[in-house]
């Protein structure tokens, strides 16, 4: 009961993590993604992430709210220090992979009916698969179609991946530069004025 | 007297000149004006002196001092126990006031008199 | 918001600089070795190759115990030590006190029994003084890995103070960084640009920084007290608060039993007493302690685990003879207070060992997360001035010694298996630490691909491991699974799948690779 209690907990806490992470304005401002105009469960978000916490402070459960603080702190570093970008590739390597894989799945099982059939009845056969489906290279071999569509699929997702990295590199040196002119200065200015807000 | 009184007709009149006047507040003044002097020329060593030895040395005492002022507390441990807890955040803090602090001079006489102060209670104490 | 003005901003940065570069390595090894010591348990089952109860101790102790105890000299009853031990055996350790003739010192003779877990039969005795007591050498490496947290292998009070300056200036950068960093909640979410330029190196450091916070100084803060409160904070506070009574400052603290009644008269069935403090607390009996055994002034005292829902342990007291409940001893003084409660959790915060696996796995994640930090942070000052050769050199090094450690904790378990059977692991196991040190600084001569070189010894040993312990005899799978060895288990499989994914190439990412602009294919002119 106890751990199912913390483990509901962590996971609440994570889910509002998620959404702050994902609609965060500087989190897509410095990795070039579209602001998003609205964000309309900012404060239910914020809440999920710490409501736990003061839950289990409220009944007291000190354990659980250690382990609680502890597991979501490590956990929530890890999501937001993935890039959009990472996270982008990911999605499309599993779509690429998925794609390619159902196409393998699908050329298999071709495969395996074409090969049945030399021993199977065609009239067996015929209420069972759609004879017409099976795409025959001329030398007798199965024609990769759906592979081709998977190819397709990885190669726009490698250029949209390629055409985010250069729009980044430009930007890239340009506000590592400046932001190190704010860290050197602080070295070299002597007065004892506040920092302007550079950001 | 009245090369004096033309003299101090030239000088305008000042709080300072005021001191001038009062003697050992005078002289307290120049002090010290000459030791914050002192201080500003050799701000990298003072600061350095602040934040090691010293921080070190007002972060025992306040903790051995805490033994007489904290209440006992039921057990009659707590003023022990609680400050030796403390040890670590007292230093923080302490080291953190020695660096933050802008006015050498301030800062010296903040950690000389929890010195002072504290050494002068133990002995009365102990 | 700004709480710093620039003057001030600067000097923060430079101690914060400066001390965590200075102190970095040193606080790398102490942080990665603590996040591994939090399973030192598990680790001493794993590295003996015996499967462990995880029952703390049963109900059914009392007869064994009686039978045993009726072949020890009653001088030795004075105080008796019950606990079960990393192979599931019951250690029983008769102790008094006396002063030796010649030196005049106060000495301890000890009497030391093993029990058999299923016979109940004694498997071992030992007799003499405690500080002869001779060294467990199936504990040996866990016992260096928690050396070189506590104290980092240096000798007894200097380690471990060092280990408290560690602590205090792991307190500092931890409140610094805030300081210095002023939009540091704003930038939770940033994850890191190229992380082969200054800015990208800069976000990794306080990306980990910021989320790892809260336990950087709950870890700092807890690790500096045990740094300082035995070696100087508890001998300052009894020198002020009782003048440099220690009699007096025992008898508030500790608390000194007069009028003992040692007039012989049966202990209490032991049995009856721990159900009724497992009852009381919900845990299980971590260890038993009884005063005066076989006397009407007997005094049992049962230490359990924490309950459920609590960070600190318990130890309840009982009546030796009549086994009537005399309440909750605190861990400090003779009664509850603010104080002892305080103290009684810096232990489980520090060590997370206070719910199971749960809070180990969790306190491993924040360690390792911690390590990283440092790391980054050393790697990020130095990156700021690779043009000077030095610092250029400094950062190499802090590379070999980030993957170098974990190489030679490995080279050591290595020593520790190839010299349990044959000799001494307890001193073996210390120098296989020192040949991986050196292996690994070998390894890190050449500064091309110093990484990658140290990534894939690391992967070997991780990967030769289990095969190895396997070789010298230590439990196989088969018999982990049926006797419920499961640290056996996990810790193989954790370190084949480490060797895998260290093994497995990095490829860099695809952002760090300078990239050529696409030029569009001039056709040629007619």
């Amino acid at each position: 009961m106890s751990g199912w209690l913390i483990l509901a907990a962590i996971l609440t806490s994570l889910s509002g993590l998620v959404y702050l992470a994902w609609t965060d304005p500087k989190r897509r401002r410095t990795h070039d993604l579209p602001k998003i105009a609205r964000r309309p469960f900012v404060w239910p978000a914020r809440i999920a992430t710490f409501g736990p916490g003061v839950y289990l402070t409220i009944i007291g459960h000190w354990s659980g709210l250690a382990i609680w603080a502890g597991a979501v702190t490590t956990l929530g570093w890890i999501m937001a220090a993935i890039t959009p970008e990472t996270y982008a590739n990911l999605r499309d390597d599993l779509h690429t992979k998925r794609a390619s894989g159902w196409a393998k799945a699908q050329q298999m099982s071709k495969a395996a009916l074409s090969l049945s059939a030399k021993y199977i009845p065609g009239r067996v056969l015929a209420w069972r698969i759609d004879l017409p489906r099976l795409v025959k290279a001329p030398t007798g071999t199965l024609q990769p179609a759906d592979d081709i569509e998977a190819l397709k699929a990885r190669i726009s997702a490698l250029e949209a991946r390629l055409h985010r990295l250069e729009d980044r590199q430009a930007s890239d040196v340009a506000d590592f530069e400046a932001r190190d002119r704010i860290v050197v200065s602080v070295g070299e200015n002597q007065t004892d004025k506040p920092l302007n807000a550079a950001e | 007297m009245a090369r004096d009184m033309q003299i101090n007709t030239d000088v305008k009149q000042t709080g300072s000149d005021a001191h001038r006047r009062e003697g050992p507040l005078f002289g307290m003044m120049s002090y010290l004006k000459g030791a914050n002097g002192f201080l500003q020329s050799n701000a990298r060593t003072v600061r350095w002196v602040l934040c090691g030895p010293t921080t070190l040395v007002v972060t025992v005492l306040l903790m051995m001092g805490a033994a007489h002022w904290l209440p006992e507390g039921d057990a009659k441990v707590d003023n022990i126990a609680l400050p030796v807890l403390a040890f670590p955040l007292i230093w923080v803090i302490v080291f953190l006031y020695a660096l933050a602090e802008e006015n050498l001079v301030r800062g010296v006489a903040v950690m000389v008199g929890l010195i002072i102060g504290h050494v002068g209670m133990l002995l009365a104490v102990m | 918001m700004s709480f710093l003005t620039q003057a001030k901003t600067k000097r923060f940065l430079a101690v914060h600089g400066w001390s965590g570069t200075l102190l970095g390595l040193l606080l790398y090894v102490c942080i990665f070795t603590g996040s591994i010591v939090v399973f030192e348990d598990e680790i001493d089952s794993w590295s003996r190759g015996q499967i462990a109860y995880h029952d703390s101790i049963g109900t059914l102790v009392d007869h064994k115990f009686r039978v045993a105890a009726r072949n020890v000299d009653r001088k030795y009853y004075e105080e008796v030590s019950i606990f079960r031990l990393a192979d599931g055996n019951m250690r029983y350790l008769f102790h008094t006190h006396e002063t030796d003739q010649e030196t005049g010192r106060i000495v301890e003779p000890i009497v030391r029994m093993t029990l058999d877990s299923e016979t109940g039969d004694v498997i071992e005795r030992w007799e003499g003084l405690r500080s002869e007591l001779p060294s467990d050498p199936g504990g040996a490496l866990r016992n260096f890995w928690v050396d070189l947290h506590v104290q980092l292998y240096m000798p007894n009070p200097y380690g471990i103070i060092l280990v408290g300056v560690l602590g205090l200036a792991m307190m500092f950068a931890a409140v610094s960084g805030i300081l210095i960093h002023r939009h540091v909640f704003r930038d939770a979410f940033v994850a890191a640009r190229s992380s082969k330029r200054l800015v990208g190196a800069r976000d990794l450091h306080v990306l980990a920084g910021a989320w790892g916070l809260p336990f950087a100084v709950i870890l700092a803060f807890t690790g500096a007290f045990f740094g300082f409160a035995g070696n100087v904070g508890v001998p300052l506070m009894s020198m002020s608060a009782f003048g440099g009574d220690q009699e007096a400052m025992i008898e508030t603290i500790v608390g000194v039993r007069e009028d003992i009644d040692l007039t012989p008269a049966p202990l209490a069935a032991l049995d009856f007493v721990i159900r009724d403090g497992m009852s009381r607390s919900g845990a299980a009996v971590n260890a038993i302690q009884i005063t005066n055994y076989d006397s009407a002034g007997a005094k049992i005292m049962l230490q359990m685990d924490p309950s459920p829902g609590s960070l600190a342990p318990q130890t309840l007291a009982f009546d030796g003879v009549s086994r009537r409940f005399e309440g909750e001893a605190p861990l400090f003084g003779q009664a509850p207070s603010i104080g002892s409660s305080l103290l009684g959790i810096i232990g489980p915060l520090h060590f997370g060992n206070f719910a199971g696996l749960a809070s180990k796995l969790v306190w491993l994640g924040m360690g390792l997360a911690m390590a990283f930090v440092t790391a980054s942070g050393m790697l990020l000052w130095t990156k700021r001035r690779e043009k000077d050769p030095l610092w250029r050199g400094f950062r190499h090094w802090i590379v070999v010694t980030v993957w170098g450690l974990p190489f030679a904790m490995l080279v050591s378990a290595v020593a520790y298996f190839i010299t349990v059977p044959v000799a001494d692991p307890n001193l073996w196991t210390p120098l296989g630490f020192l040949a991986g040190a050196v292996v690994a600084v070998g390894l890190g001569l050449r500064t091309e691909s110093t990484e990658a070189r140290l990534r894939l010894a690391n992967a070997a040993l991780c990967l030769a491991m289990p095969v190895l312990r396997h070789l010298m005899g230590g439990t196989s799978w088969a018999e982990a699974l049926i006797g419920g060895g499961t640290e056996i288990l996990v810790i193989d499989i954790l370190l084949l799948a480490m060797g895998l994914l260290l093994l497995r190439k990095a490829r860099p990412a695809v952002s760090d690779r300078e990239i050529a602009p696409i030029t569009p294919i001039q056709e040629p002119a007619e």
